[in-house]
């Protein structure tokens, strides 16, 4: 087939980047499950697509591939039915010649059910390992009908010597599932200069045929490592290794850039322009014209043994979400406590995102260090969650059972909650101001702490989707 | 958010207060629901909310822009 050439993965913030550029249409990544939203029906998950935006991105010109962010190929737990359904319509429309996704975990079972870590783990590398990620990459080609790809993960952690290191690991996992590999050089690069097997040895491991794919991204430093944050232009030190490396994968199909949402927009044009020329240098490096893409083998499920490593990972999870002490192996690695951070972040990250206007009152009240304390004491008794309503809705109810001493936080707290209560469990729910909500919020806004606001009672319904029109007699206000 | 997928606020005809600002604020945080955090790049958005300062004297949160 044809090769796909150099692009970017798809965020609202580079839509107009890509809407001006001429000449060469960069290939465009979507990572589906970044367009749903949750929706829970008793104790069913229903994952929702954003039609709308979907839509603009299936209209762009360019050539599409699907980067799935939430069925990772490591760890015990099954990939859900539903999410693979989407994934398998998602994929349809966007015509994409594979499906990737992470050489990771992101759950581990707890109880009779299943926990969230809130961010991707690196799985126990042992042979059992690679068998059962080898099985799961195999189903998912199966079940989508299509080719899939595993990605190359970073990974804070040590390495052990009781575990294949991540050269022969990843070549294992690529030759038992028949799959194509999705090398991140940027996570290659990270686990090097954290510690780990050098980039270039990893590479001179991998069957270079099975490279599909690759991810560039930059980077940031935290508590002395160096972290994959997605956050800027690529390090030069990523750009000369794929230089010399690119040559020698002759099925190399697409080359993408990866940047948050955020960032995009704080890059500005400029950078973006020189990403994409030096995206373009790089592209033009392959040897050859045509690629091969092959779907993974059809193989009978084959029961495989490894408790060991699960029960390793789940102290793994148990402690990174901080629930847990480490066990003797991981209690001196300095990775876990990285970890830690960076899943308590992004689950603060979260609740500041659906909670928004009661985080800024929370900060400007209590200050940083004691919103904190009230989040590390949340985290310490709930698991995370990996979409921000569930998470919002989760510390929302928290925060009810001990509402700190905040003037406006019950009124702004009941407004944001109702959203988020409207958004997951399509609830309608009546809420009430006493001070004009506005006013209220506009300070909020202009990151004001608000006083003195002006008294009056306003209850506003809040509506879900589902046809929930509110009656006369239920919206009423009386000005004091 | 999709068109399928509105949440509404429903306010009293005569009202005080702005029906567009409450309309906004709903679609910014309604827009932000979903599930961004399942990759393994850092998310950074509370770094973001803890950039803010009080002035002890007029109690202004004014934020800071990093330099991330």
């Amino acid at each position: 087939m044809r090769p796909l050439g150099p692009g970017v993965v798809v965020v609202p913030a580079l839509l107009p980047w890509l809407s001006e550029q001429r000449g060469e249409q960069p290939v465009v990544e979507v990572e589906p499950q970044t367009l749903w939203s949750l929706q829970l029906d008793g104790g069913q998950r229903r994952y929702l697509l954003n039609r709308e935006l979907f839509r603009r991105i299936v209209d762009l010109p360019n050539r599409k591939l699907v980067h799935s962010v939430g069925l990772p190929f490591g760890g015990p737990q099954p990939a859900a039915p539903e999410q693979i359904a989407l994934i398998a319509e998602m994929s349809e429309a966007l015509g994409t010649p594979w499906v990737s996704d992470h050489l990771s975990f992101n759950a581990f079972r707890d109880g009779d059910g299943w926990s969230n870590t809130g961010f991707f783990l690196p799985p126990r590398q042992t042979e059992a390992s690679a068998q059962a990620a080898a099985q799961k990459i195999r189903e998912l080609s199966t079940a989508l009908g299509r080719p899939v790809a595993f990605e190359t993960g970073v990974n804070y952690l040590r390495p052990h010597e009781d575990e294949m290191n991540d050269g022969d690991f990843f070549a294992r996992v690529a030759r038992l599932a028949g799959s194509g590999i999705l090398l991140d050089v940027h996570n290659l690069w990270i686990n090097e200069c954290n510690g780990r097997q050098r980039a270039a040895d990893v590479l001179a491991a991998l069957p270079l045929d099975r490279v599909w794919e690759l991810h560039v991204a930059g980077g940031t430093e935290l508590n002395g490592f160096a972290l994959d944050a997605h956050c800027g232009p690529v390090p030069e030190a990523v750009w000369e290794l794929a230089d010399a490396w690119v040559p020698r994968m002759p099925n190399l199909g697409a080359i993408i850039f990866e940047v948050l949402d955020d960032h995009a927009s704080r890059l500005g044009v400029r950078v973006l322009d020189s990403q994409w020329e030096r995206l373009q240098a790089l592209w033009s490096r392959r040897a050859h014209a045509d690629i091969r893409v092959t779907m993974s083998p059809i193989r009978a499920r084959e029961p495989i043994t490894r408790h060991v490593d699960e029960e390793w990972e789940r102290t793994l999870a148990e402690a990174a979400i901080g629930r847990a002490p480490a066990g003797e192996m991981l209690a001196c690695d300095p990775g876990l406590a990285l970890f830690r951070e960076l899943i308590f972040d992004t689950r603060a990250g979260f609740v500041a995102q659906g909670l928004r206007y009661s985080m800024t009152l929370l900060l400007s009240a209590l200050g940083p260090r004691d919103t904190r304390e009230l989040l590390s004491q949340y985290a310490a008794t709930t698991p995370p969650e990996l979409f921000a309503s569930l998470e919002s809705d989760r510390f929302a109810q928290f925060l009810r059972g001990r509402l700190p001493r905040v003037a406006y936080l019950d009124e702004v707290l009941g407004y944001e909650h109702a959203l988020v209560r409207a958004s997951l469990y399509g609830e309608a729910s009546t809420v009430t101001f006493t001070h004009d909500p506005a006013e209220l919020l506009d300070c909020l806004d202009r990151g004001q702490v608000p006083q003195a606001l002006s008294s009056m009672t306003v209850s506003l319904l809040v509506a879900g989707q589902e046809g929930d029109r509110p009656g006369e007699p239920s919206m009423r206000e009386r000005s004091e | 958010m999709s068109e399928n997928d509105v949440v509404n606020v429903y306010v009293p005809r005569e009202v005080h207060f702005d029906i567009k600002k409450m309309q906004v604020v709903t679609a910014n945080i309604l827009k932000r629901l979903g599930c961004e955090g399942c990759h393994s790049g850092r998310i950074i958005y509370f770094k973001n909310l803890e950039d803010f300062v009080v002035n002890p004297k007029t109690l202004d949160v004014q934020e800071l822009r990093s330099g991330l």
